[in-house]
């Protein structure tokens, strides 16, 4: 089965083309450098699947299972809420980070696998996440790499993991929470975003940082744009906490697609029981690439993926002149393509908005109660694990969360 | 659990009852409740019903523990029907206690494991029967102690 998938993806990245590089001529940023994914041809429809960001506005309730790797999520919409991997869950309780994107179908009431970034925070049973925060690349990547090798993220690697992260960046939490690298350099990430502002019909970016390549890619341009602020913020925040001079070459950002079309063939299908219906996700690690795609069907719906590019850094300013020619003749060239693409987006997109109006919660407040619906996470092909356990009374097992706590330094 | 053992020893002051009451109770939250979580969920039985045979295992586990010391060891019926009562409630909270103490001991970091009251809890709720049981002749034996210096 994962073969298949990966042809999915392959014959993905065929129909998608780089356009030209983004990057700050006054050197103000010298290590990141961004290229937008056009689609070679945007079809008619526009997508029927909402953002978490926006499903959370229109009804859809997230909450703490009281289990670490685990979030109870409810949709009472009519559409599938596209939950993707860069997404941290926020509210009064430990915070936690989507492992693999996914699909949440409609009208269903599911659980999300998910890792702890805050190690020193306690889980609250029935705490709601109220909000959506971008995770560092770095971060991602490593839990893609854990589940393409394992078929699942440890959580004490995650752990450790960030601690050294903060301990890089410079950050200071005492919960290990993972965004103090946003509070430290939050400022910046707001001031430099401005840089690389996202263009209509643009599916995707390569985002250059030092001598990395990230990669994140949508089917549809109106999701991307849905989305596009968590995907710069999670690549930028990297380049503004590791600074260096260097940057990996234009012509390693173009290869990167198809180096990822054949890192995929070598992938592993991930699956949570729960989910099942509404996607299918992948995850490979091959070539120095880890990434993850999520497929509904036959369709594609997300990638994301890093390439180390270790050893073929150069200068930024000994790039300049490639960049700035590249740029021309990009503009030059393409110009009725893209003028094509911004004519056909803005068709779409009114219809978009359309739908996503229409939308409204089939459930009244007091039915989206949270449900003890547990399930253990997902299961690759080849793992199969036991089933998650449920108490007999919650109460009960929350008196003895709390009476057997016992608090450790951190 | 104090006052449940003061009222059997209103009800009837055999010691056998309150033992009963109170080692029922301990040895459900230490063995049969963490017995019955390892049966439930690395058996996959918790797929079964849709979940819902946690309850009927449960009972059935702990009914058939008690009427096999019942056999062998032929109590009266009153404490057989103490020992279902507080081996199955026993057993009930062992298994919620036994999912915390995974939790918390596999998990969750920064919040650790203490050991001493998970091993202490069942045997204070067990030992708190039992006060609640002495509590009756104590104060029988204040008041008797009180009346005998007054008059």
């Amino acid at each position: 089965m994962a073969e298949s998938l990966s042809k999915v993806v392959e014959a993905w990245l065929q129909r998608v083309v780089l356009g030209p590089p983004t990057f700050a001529a006054n050197g103000d940023l010298p290590n990141m450098v961004v290229y937008p994914i056009y689609p070679t041809e945007l079809s008619a429809d526009p997508p029927n699947i909402l953002t978490l960001e926006d499903g959370l506005r229109k009804g859809v309730k997230l909450s703490d299972t009281g289990m670490v790797s685990q979030v109870h999520v409810n949709n009472p919409l009519d559409a599938p809420i596209l939950v993707g991997e860069s997404d941290i869950l926020v509210g009064p309780t430990q915070l936690r980070s989507v492992q693999i994107s996914c699909l949440i179908p409609p009208n269903r009431r599911s659980s999300l696998p998910v890792s702890c970034v805050e190690a020193g925070q306690p889980t609250v049973y029935q705490a709601a996440f109220t909000a959506t925060e971008a995770c560092p690349w770095y971060i991602r990547s490593f839990k893609t790499e854990q589940l393409a090798r394992h078929g699942e993220a440890h959580q004490h690697r995650i752990w450790d993991n960030i601690k050294s992260y903060l301990e890089n960046t410079g950050a200071v939490s005492k919960t290990h929470d993972v965004r103090a690298v946003f509070g430290r350099y939050g400022d910046d990430v707001r001031v430099l975003s401005e840089i690389f502002p996202a263009r209509p019909g643009q599916v995707g970016v390569v985002s250059a940082v030092g001598q990395d390549l990230f990669l994140e890619l949508f089917a549809d341009p109106e999701i991307f744009e849905e989305r596009y602020d968590k995907v710069l913020e999670s690549a930028l925040i990297e380049a503004i906490a590791h600074p260096t001079d260097q940057v990996t070459r234009p012509a390693h950002a173009r290869q990167m697609l198809d180096d990822l079309a054949h890192a995929s063939r070598d992938s592993k299908v991930l699956q949570s029981r729960s989910l099942q219906s509404s996607g299918r996700s992948l995850v490979f690690s091959a070539d120095g690439i880890s990434g993850s795609a999520l497929l509904s069907g036959s369709h594609p719906v997300q990638l994301a993926a890093h390439k180390r590019c270790w050893g073929h850094g150069r200068p930024f300013f000994e790039q300049l002149d490639e960049l700035e020619s590249g740029q021309k003749r990009w503009h030059s060239q393409q110009r009725s393509f893209v003028d094509q693409l911004e004519r056909d987006y803005s068709k779409r997109r009114r219809r978009y908005k359309a739908f996503k109006d229409s939308l409204k919660p089939k459930w009244k407040e007091s039915e989206v109660a949270i449900e003890p619906d547990f399930d253990d996470g997902f299961a690759s092909e080849e793992r199969d694990s036991s089933p998650a356990p449920v108490p007999l009374n919650p109460s009960v097992h929350q008196f003895f969360l709390d009476l057997f706590k016992k608090q450790l330094d951190v | 659990m104090f006052s449940a053992g003061f009222l059997i020893a209103l009800w009837d002051p055999y010691p056998g009852l309150i033992v009963t009451v109170a080692v029922g109770v301990s040895m459900g939250m230490l063995i049969l409740g963490p017995y019955a979580a390892v049966v439930l969920y690395t058996t996959r039985l918790q797929n079964v019903l849709g979940g819902h045979l946690r309850w009927p295992l449960l009972i059935l586990l702990s009914v058939s523990a008690v009427l096999i010391l019942d056999h062998l060891l032929h109590w009266p019926v009153a404490q057989t029907a103490l020992a279902l009562v507080a081996g199955v409630g026993g057993t009930a909270l062992g298994h919620d206690a036994t999912l915390a103490v995974l939790e918390l001991g596999t998990t969750n970091r920064g919040v650790g494991l203490d050991l001493w009251m998970v091993i202490l809890f069942p045997v204070i709720v067990g030992l708190t029967s039992l006060a609640g049981y002495c509590s009756l002749g104590f104060g029988l034996g204040i008041y008797h102690l009180s009346v005998a210096l007054v008059l």
